[in-house]
């Protein structure tokens, strides 16, 4: 039975819908990654080429590889695991592609990478933001496992319980199981058709059984003492909600001695702030308004009007370069006194100066009132394929800890931690501005 | 005050070179001017031959094609200007296909299909060893038309890798003989 293989990533799953050798790069030893089938080269491929030398070659014997993934992963290393799943399956000619009939979905995330002892064995490594991409895995894992397919979970051993906890529920009503495993060795086992699934399956944590049972007694032996204690942590957690201190507020939950409780003041906090609207971001093309081009305006005078922009799967085109002057991104104003952040990042405007495109831009404000309006001018000369990328974050209140997150390196990807703040009503969105007709490029994500 | 062209450093030309385009190429776009068959002013044939970020405004081609001294000009730029120049081959060079690789001072840009899609090929574009200029796009001049440009990604271990449809522009103009190529 074939198997097709996803590749979790902070975005989303992205699928291996092709995978062979490539004789037309064999001799320079290139292999290459393109979006859809398409002449599309995505930025990983150098990488890509590496760890075919490095790991691919010594499993099929060959050092050139096209590999076609349905959306965009741009950097990092934990992709790597799902390539090297899709590589083992492929020499076993059991990895679906396009159109075959497979009878099992892979998700994986890890980083595989040789170990530092002599025998260079290949050792899956840990690696971020694990609970953020399983969480988005849900919807995927949900028509597969309703396809009628096994669904596995892969990742690696450090990661299981981050990867556990987050999919917490969905194991059992949709049958994912879960596997964290330290070594590649372990994967053709694993992938065995029929194998069992508990071979290598995650170890429920006994300690998380102690302590509740130890919280259990505590809370028969001294109620009144237990309830005021936990009053007291009450008190210091809403101070801390309130003061938008979520990082502190997150440590705090986390090491608190009776998780039960810990567990069950995020299980409120989450229901009252269930139904807060989330923040919706406004794009829109600035363009003269009468129609003309934007380099001549200043001889035809006229002023300029916003164009809102549809977005399409979190992407932005902005076309007809011509008639662009700039564009311009506003938080949706909710009434709510919450807090947002804009922060647009520029990914691709090659040999552009600085002066004319900052690299990183950030605005935040309350959202009633005069919202957060971000305005980016562009200068005359216009190529496609320019991209930002804009993370927005709504917070209940205005909050250090959002903005020490969203400084460069603050989070390596501000969204991925972000993101574990939902608890406490923050809410991060993630889109791609594009200059050009490119609408069906999906956004990108840091695999 | 005023500056003799050849007074000014190198390292501003580029610079004046832009802000010249910028303010020149307006006089395009300025209503009522019928720029179509003009040819092409210097600063845009500089740009067009050698900005990075240079956009040609779609007279560029028109006038381009129009007018033979622009063809000379933006060739001569780029002889004089670019890290590698592949002047036309042989006539007798290449298949029916056109030719599939050229090499000049230790620079190889060469045609590889591609076994896993039958519609695209790889360019690949190989470094002169010990060259430590780095080419950051390919520019071809086809026998008749407008000139061509492509961005190169990083090379990896010095080479360049770009993916087109075997039928594209730059494609065609690498497999004819009669065209020209420069790395710039």
């Amino acid at each position: 039975m074939r198997a097709r293989v996803y590749i979790a990533t902070t975005e989303g799953p992205v699928l291996v819908q092709r995978l062979a050798a490539e004789k037309g790069l064999a001799e320079a030893a290139l292999s290459a990654v393109c979006l859809n089938g398409t002449t599309t080269r995505l930025p990983i491929t150098g990488a890509y080429t590496y760890f075919v030398r490095d790991h691919v070659r010594g499993l099929s014997g060959q050092g050139a590889y096209r590999l076609d993934l349905d959306g965009r992963i741009d950097g990092g290393s934990s992709w790597t695991l799902g390539v090297w799943i899709a590589h083992l399956l492929l020499s076993q000619g059991r990895l679906a592609m396009r159109g075959d009939h497979a009878g099992t979905a892979i998700f994986a995330t890890g980083e595989v990478a040789f170990a530092a002892d002599a025998g260079r064995r290949a050792e899956v490594r840990p690696v971020d933001h694990v609970q953020e991409k399983a969480v988005r895995l849900a919807e995927r894992m949900r028509e597969e496992a309703a396809a009628g397919r096994r669904v596995l979970l892969v990742v690696p051993a450090g990661n299981a319980a981050e990867a556990e906890r987050a999919i917490a529920e969905p194991p059992k009503r949709h049958r994912v199981t879960l596997h964290g495993i330290s070594d590649v060795r372990e994967l053709p086992a694993l992938l065995a058709p029929g194998s069992a699934p508990v071979s290598v399956a995650l170890r429920k944590r006994p300690w998380t059984r102690m302590v509740l049972a130890l919280a259990l007694c505590a809370v028969a032996g001294g109620a009144a003492a237990g309830y005021f204690a936990w009053r007291a942590a009450e008190r210091d957690w809403n101070a801390l909600l309130r003061a938008g201190r979520y990082l502190d507020l997150a440590k705090s939950l986390d090491g608190y001695s009776l998780p039960p409780v810990a567990r069950r003041y995020r299980e409120d906090l989450r229901s009252q702030l269930a139904g807060s609207p989330a923040l919706a971001p406004e794009i829109a093309a600035r363009r003269p308004e009468d129609g003309g081009s934007c380099a001549g305006r200043r001889f035809r005078g006229g002023g300029l009007v916003d164009v809102r922009v549809a977005g399409r799967e979190g992407v932005y085109a902005l076309d007809r370069p011509g008639s662009l002057c700039g564009f311009s991104v506003r938080a949706s104003g909710d009434g709510t006194g919450a807090h947002a952040w804009l922060l647009l990042r520029l990914v691709s405007a090659e040999g552009v100066r600085e002066e004319l495109l900052p690299a990183r831009r950030l605005v935040s404000g309350p959202l009633t009132g005069g919202l957060p309006l971000l305005s980016q001018d562009l200068p005359l000369y216009l190529e496609d394929g320019w991209a930002w990328t804009l993370v927005a974050v709504r917070a209940p209140a205005p909050s250090a800890d959002v903005e020490r997150l969203l400084e460069p390196g603050g989070g390596i990807d501000d969204r991925a931690v972000l993101a574990r703040l939902e608890d406490f009503g923050v809410s991060v969105i993630g889109a791609r501005i594009v200059l050009g007709r490119r609408a069906d490029m999906p956004a990108a994500p840091g695999g | 005050m005023s500056r003799c062209w050849s007074a000014v450093p190198e390292s501003e030309r580029e610079t004046l070179y832009r802000r010249l385009a910028l303010d020149l190429a307006v006089d395009d776009l300025v209503p009522g001017e019928t720029a179509a068959a003009r040819p092409p002013r210097f600063d845009e044939l500089y740009a067009a031959a050698l900005d990075p970020d240079a956009a040609p405004a779609p007279s560029f081609a028109a006038g381009f094609a129009a007018h033979p001294d622009s063809r000379r000009v933006f060739e001569s730029l780029l002889r004089d200007t670019a890290i590698c120049w592949f002047p036309a081959a042989a006539a007798a060079a290449g298949g029916d296909e056109g030719l599939v690789a050229r090499e000049e001072e230790g620079f190889e840009i060469s045609i590889r299909p591609s076994s896993a899609d039958a519609d695209q090929v790889y360019i690949l574009i190989r470094l002169a060893e010990g060259r430590e200029v780095k080419p950051v796009a390919l520019v071809a001049i086809p026998a008749s038309g407008a000139p061509l440009r492509a961005g190169l990604p990083e090379d990896i271990d010095g080479v360049y890798q770009l993916i087109e449809l075997g039928g594209s522009a730059i494609v065609r103009a690498i497999r004819d003989p009669a065209s020209k190529l420069a790395l710039v």
